[in-house]
């Protein structure tokens, strides 16, 4: 039997409206990511499910090195996101994680470009639920410039994938031999899920958007699915080596000055998915073993971090780091957790960044790119500035703000525990991680000269940290909003349109007021249509000026 | 400075929470930073190449580096603030930045 572990998620979604809220359905949520896992786990490497489709041969489950690991590190978050949210209690956001969650696997799992597309899709579609579940006017709108994104993408992987396969007949999702049209096309499509620098604001729009449990689930699945499928169509694409140095760039300067903390995790995301970026572009085995590892350890830390904060924004009812400080009077474990998270984002030694990072580090080196790899120490010492110390150091120490809130509820506490535990297991026993990566190289993480300079980068990063506090040069957290590219949509392009609405509006009606004047009572008809402004004869009249102006284009095109 | 905060972890933490242990953290992590370099200095480098093999040759590299770029950031960022910077209500109603974050009802916790 192969059915497909997607079907499990699906089948589970279906059921779940029929279970009892509470502890039953809560219950069954856990067990669905298990009993999927169950299917897949003990497979042999191959493909499965085969299905016929209008000539083309659908593949839905494919396994091998590269769509276990994922399938495997998907699970595993959709497990301890499900525990996370134990206590909710709203059918929306549980129907979507477990479609969200299906979709990805089925993704990660799809031998085809067909059946990528399709769970492609049902990513976006599932995931946006997560961001309305907060149930606010913005939460609405960010969720539809978030649906709109994803939708932009999805279009551009239909295009890229029709073409591709019109030129090549063949459907199966494999290294793109050539970068052509249908290539750039798709490599663009990938581009905007991972997060490439300039495509990249949906994901600091719309994660902080979410409610506490939702942006847990949310910054598992979308991007880290971008990264796999980037590392299936275009392992070695040497102009990815630059977009990931940029990308773990730009975004640790937006989160120093960022105030909302889950949006300064959001830019940390940006960040690592750069390295994972950077590993796909150099293509060696030990890169792409890099990317792998990376990918894996990264859904689990941030996740925790999200998870953490997600406690704080459920107790303390914000994340904005200038309304937190002094938590650790109380929630003093949530607070341990987050600390966990974020040495395994800093990738002290013996936690999991350091194991995973550290392979990319040295394939950088190894192939002699010698600024991305400085760019690469340089934002390994911003990430642990923003992520290590700036989000426990505002929300746990800093200056008491007097909240004074329960510690998070058991059942956070206990996802938080897990998953901590597996970032120091992980960073403490690699092997287990290093034996499902795709290719078999021996590595060894632990050497003297590499713990030492980690450790001599982040300690002199954290010196430089308290030296601009006592000076008190570091920026104090503001109750702001940054700008970034994603203004040219959300205020140019719309002020824009409505100015030159406004402006033919104008036109139009100084035109026809005169006319209206001296006109017969025919033409007065119309002008008294057109002077109720903005009502429905006025609009019946525009359809009319639009259609007119079409036609003379039409036949102008001619 | 009364309060007495529930978890036995929290009162530990508070025994260092004033100006004095946060001045002991700072001379603490100098003497922490002075000790790597020291002993970065003697240590064989073996899985270095290109530039990885070069900067190894330069004590503390590392540790100055991370000082340096670290600083700088701040002190970009803190330039870019002027730039783009705006209130929290700029995307208002559009976005949920200026939004009254609600708690979520406990009642079922």
């Amino acid at each position: 039997m192969s059915i497909p572990p997607f079907i499990f998620y699906l089948v589970g979604a279906l059921v779940l409206p029929f279970i009892p809220k509470g502890a039953m359905r809560s219950l069954f949520l856990l067990l669905v990511p298990v009993l999927a896992l169950a299917q897949f786990i003990a497979l042999p490497f191959g493909e499965y499910a085969k299905v016929d489709l209008f000539g083309y041969t659908l593949i839905l489950l494919r396994l091998d090195a590269l769509a276990y690991a994922f399938s495997l590190i998907f699970s595993i978050a959709a497990f301890l996101a499900a525990l996370f949210a134990w206590h909710i209690r709203d059918t929306i956001q549980q129907i979507a994680t477990l479609i969200y969650s299906g979709a990805a696997i089925g993704a990660v799992q799809a031998g085809d470009l067909i059946t990528l597309f399709c769970f492609w899709e049902a990513t976006a579609f599932a995931s946006v639920f997560l961001v309305w579940a907060r149930r606010t006017t913005g939460a609405y709108f960010t969720g539809m410039r978030y649906l709109i994104v994803q939708m932009l993408s999805g279009l551009l992987l239909l295009v890229g994938v029709i073409l591709h396969i019109s030129e090549t007949g063949s459907n199966l999702f494999v290294q793109f031999p050539d970068i052509n049209l249908a290539a750039v096309l798709i490599l663009l499509a990938f581009g905007i899920k991972c997060a490439f620098p300039l495509l990249h604001d949906w994901l600091q729009d719309a994660y902080p958007a979410s409610t506490p449990t939702g942006t847990v689930v949310l910054s598992a699945f979308t991007t880290k699915l971008a990264v796999y499928a980037l590392a299936r169509g275009f392992p070695g694409l040497e102009v990815l080596v630059y977009i990931g140095a940029l990308m773990t760039l730009f975004p640790i300067f937006y989160a120093v000055i960022e105030n909302d903390l889950r949006r300064v995790l959001a830019f940390s995301l940006n960040n690592q998915l750069g390295f994972m970026v950077v590993g796909i572009g150099i293509g060696t085995p030990l890169a792409l073993n890099g990317t792998v590892a990376h990918a894996f350890c990264h859904i689990l830390y941030k996740a925790l971090l999200f998870m953490s904060m997600g406690a704080v924004l459920l107790r303390a009812g914000t994340t904005k780091g200038s309304e937190l400080g002094g938590l650790y009077k109380s929630m003093p474990y949530t607070m341990i957790f987050c600390v966990i998270g974020a040495a395994s984002i800093s990738a002290f030694p013996l936690f999991s960044g350091f194991i995973s990072k550290s392979l990319i580090l040295s394939a950088t080196d190894k192939q002699g790119y010698m600024f991305v790899w400085l760019a690469l120490l340089f934002a390994s010492a911003g990430v642990f500035h923003h992520s290590g110390i700036k989000i426990p150091y505002f929300a746990f120490f800093a200056h008491d703000s007097g909240i004074r809130c329960r510690e998070a509820p058991w059942n956070m506490l206990l996802a938080m525990g897990l998953t901590a535990l597996l970032c120091v297991g992980i960073g403490v026993f690699p092997q287990p991680l290093y034996n499902i990566l795709p290719y078999d190289i021996p590595y060894f993480p632990y050497t003297a000269d590499h713990v030492v300079f980690q450790l001599q980068l982040l300690l002199f990063s954290a010196l430089a940290f308290t030296v601009l506090m006592r000076m008190g040069i570091y920026p104090p957290e503001l109750r702001s909003v940054n700008l970034s590219s994603d203004i040219i949509y959300r205020r140019w392009l719309p002020n824009l349109l409505t100015w030159a609405w406004n402006s033919i509006e104008r036109a139009v009606v100084s035109i026809t007021t005169p006319l209206r004047r001296e006109s017969s009572q025919a033409f007065r008809n119309i002008g008294v249509v057109l002077g109720a402004e903005r009502g429905s004869g006025a609009m019946l009249v525009w359809v009319g000026v639009l259609l007119a102006i079409l036609l003379a284009l039409t036949y102008a095109a001619r | 400075m009364n309060e007495r905060p529930r978890f036995l972890l929290s009162r530990l933490l508070q025994r260092i929470d004033s100006p004095l242990g946060a001045k002991r953290i700072y001379y603490i992590l100098l003497v922490v930073c002075g000790l790597l370099v020291a002993v970065g200095a003697f240590i064989p480098h073996h899985d270095a190449y290109g530039m990885g093999a070069t900067v190894a040759r330069i004590p503390g590299f590392y540790g100055i580096y991370g000082f340096i770029m670290c600083a700088l950031l701040v002190l970009v960022a803190k330039a870019l603030r002027r730039i783009l910077m705006r209130p929290e209500n700029y995307y208002a109603p559009h976005a949920i930045d200026s939004e009254e974050t609600r708690k979520e009802k406990e009642s079922s916790l």
